[in-house]
């Protein structure tokens, strides 16, 4: 009996509990109607439009913003929740450069950004409202003499103002800078201090400028460098050391022209920045570190590791190239570490995963299925050394599992292989 | 003594029997069972939910399918939600793709949202993301069945405006 009365005081508990949570999450005011008659069942959702809005950004979120464009003309509805996402990262593209924001030509880097080009009436003023009025977490900076003539009042009174507060990673593109240029960056010195996350473009910029910039990132802890130099050696280190303060760097990202073997390079990077913990180097497919670099590496105690190859370089041995580098690096990095992300394709963030990436075109797939399900095989059966990994992710899987290539293994990751079902209809 | 059981009561009746540990894959459930004995559950319980049993019934599927597997915490300081790596496996592609009407789908994410399952929601929010990739605005109004409501002269506006977006 008593039991019998306590079971039924737990349900009436409950249900109560359970109606005013749910109730609390309706948002209703009228509880206590609520409580004491019986809740109504949520409205029927048959459409997306019914979702509510909290539900709605969260699938935003997921859309690239490119996608996010064709979603915002939907209805008014959308318009005014696709706007936020939208205009939180802007880059503006100088109108030198080629269209890039053509969907069919949009990079990886490119989808996350909105692209606001003055050629196709992105009126400065808009611009200036953006800024204003909405946080901008990213802002990709290019630098050409025309550009800056258009943005030139934008530059001081806007964006002098939302440095500090506002921009969390800037990209520089110093490739096509001039004189006048680095004289207007210079005056943004007290701003350009306080950034974090500063990407440079470097490509045959005159070392003079480089010198000129003086101190001008003292603040930077994330650099990323891209190094197109018809010769790379020291002394762009160097040069490029004036602009930061190098102890306080401790994420590096490289990119590494294709032509020149740059070990050297790499070794003195590290060494001359001894907080690194971060170091992600962008090469040519045809580029290989070699045994004793990454032993080298290994000494660093690096907690992320990604080496990011290019796309665009298409070789029909590049499979087996990164095979073997994978093997090298787990071989030679040791059980510490804990990413290794691999790329074919341009741009990636802060990865948690383990990433190897193949964007495999579908017809090259039956030359390079062989390597891949050796990939497959070596890492199933040395998986279980690498505690430390935490997820692996494989881009292709697509074809993996049309063609029934499937890992093993991979649940000894603890459940955490994720494929990537983006591409899967 | 057996664990106790618990049993979901749907909003048209339906009952479903399931273990605790699948139950608590609700944020909100788990609360309750809280709530009701501080010292852990000791007898079966009974909890009525505003969910109707058909979506119940999926929600209960995906909570016994995914019973043992820990998600990963959801990270606050990522800036990048792209950068996350994918949530769906293969299995939940299956489940949301194959089993379900759009308006069920729907559904369960409400479901998902209520019950508080972080997990479900993200994975729900996911799939109807990737329904609309690739998409032209007509496509997406035809596939979600969403009617345009903008008047024309606004929509030429915003045309207009967005043409430096594209």
């Amino acid at each position: 009996m008593n039991i019998r009365l306590c079971l039924g005081c737990f349900q009436l508990i409950c249900l109560v509990y359970c109606s005013i949570m749910l109730w609390k999450k309706r948002k209703v005011e009228h509880e206590k109607t609520c409580i004491t008659s019986t809740p109504q069942l949520p409205e029927s959702i048959t459409n997306l439009e019914s979702l509510p809005d909290e539900i709605l950004v969260r699938i935003i979120d997921h859309l690239n913003q490119f996608d996010v464009l064709d979603l915002c003309v939907v209805n008014t509805k959308f318009y005014s929740l696709c706007m936020n996402k939208l205009l939180k990262r802007a880059l503006i593209a100088s109108p030198a450069k080629k269209p890039i924001f053509h969907r069919k030509l949009n990079t990886f880097t490119y989808t996350n950004f909105t692209i606001l080009h003055e050629k196709h009436k992105c009126p400065m003023s808009k611009f200036k409202e953006i800024m204003e009025s909405y946080y901008n977490s990213f802002l990709y900076y290019h630098l050409s003499d025309d550009f800056l003539i258009d943005i030139e009042d934008i530059q001081k009174s806007t964006l002098s103002n939302q440095f500090q507060r506002s921009i969390q990673m800037l990209t520089i593109d110093l490739r096509k800078a001039s004189q006048s240029n680095i004289d207007s960056i210079q005056e943004s010195k007290e701003e350009l201090c306080s950034i974090k996350n500063v990407k440079l473009r470097l490509k045959n910029t005159p070392v003079n400028y480089l010198k000129q910039l003086k101190g001008i990132f003292s603040g930077v802890i994330s650099l990323s460098l891209s190094l197109k130099y018809d010769i790379v050696d020291g002394s762009i280190l160097t040069s490029t050391n004036s602009l930061f303060c190098s102890q306080n760097i401790k994420e590096l990202q490289l990119e590494i022209p294709q032509e020149y073997v740059v070990d050297d390079f790499i070794v003195s990077c590290i060494k001359f920045m001894p907080n690194i913990k971060i170091l992600v180097i962008l090469c040519s497919l045809f580029y290989e570190i070699p045994n004793n670099t990454l032993k080298l590496l290994a000494d660093y105690s690096l907690d992320k590791f990604c080496i990011d190859y290019k796309r665009k370089i298409a070789s029909n041995s590049y499979t087996e190239t990164n095979i073997d580098l994978v093997k090298g690096l787990l071989n030679s990095c040791g059980t510490n570490l804990e990413l290794v992300a691999i790329h074919t394709d341009g741009y990636f963030t802060r990865l948690s995963t383990i990433d190897i990436l193949y964007h495999i075109e579908e017809d090259k797939f039956e030359e390079i299925k062989e390597s891949v399900e050796s990939l497959i095989k070596w890492i199933d059966e040395n998986i279980d050394q690498y505690p430390k990994l935490k997820f692996f992710t494989f881009y292709s899987c697509v074809f993996m599992i049309d063609r029934q290539v499937k890992p093993h293994k991979w649940e000894t990751l603890n459940g955490s292989l994720y494929l990537s079902a983006s591409d899967m209809t | 003594m057996a664990r106790p059981k618990v049993t979901l009561v749907s909003s048209d009746g339906e009952t479903f029997i399931v273990e605790q540990r699948v139950a608590e894959r609700s944020i909100t459930i788990k609360s309750a069972i809280e709530f009701a004995g501080v010292d852990g559950l000791t007898a079966d319980i009974e909890i009525p939910l505003l969910i109707e049993g058909k979506v119940l019934k999926k929600v209960v599927e995906w909570c016994e399918h995914y019973k043992t597997t820990k998600f990963p915490e959801p990270d606050e300081n990522q800036v990048d939600v792209l950068s996350r790596p994918p949530v769906l496996t293969k299995w939940d592609n299956k489940f949301f793709r194959l089993c379900f009407e759009q308006d069920m789908m729907f559904e369960i994410i409400m479901a998902a949202n209520y019950l508080n399952i972080n997990q479900l929601l993200h994975v729900g929010c996911t799939t109807v993301a990737n329904m609309m990739k690739g998409n032209s605005t007509e496509q997406i109004r035809e596939l979600f069945n969403v009617p345009n409501d903008f008047t024309p002269e606004e929509e030429a506006a915003i045309k207009r405006e967005d043409r430096w977006t594209k």
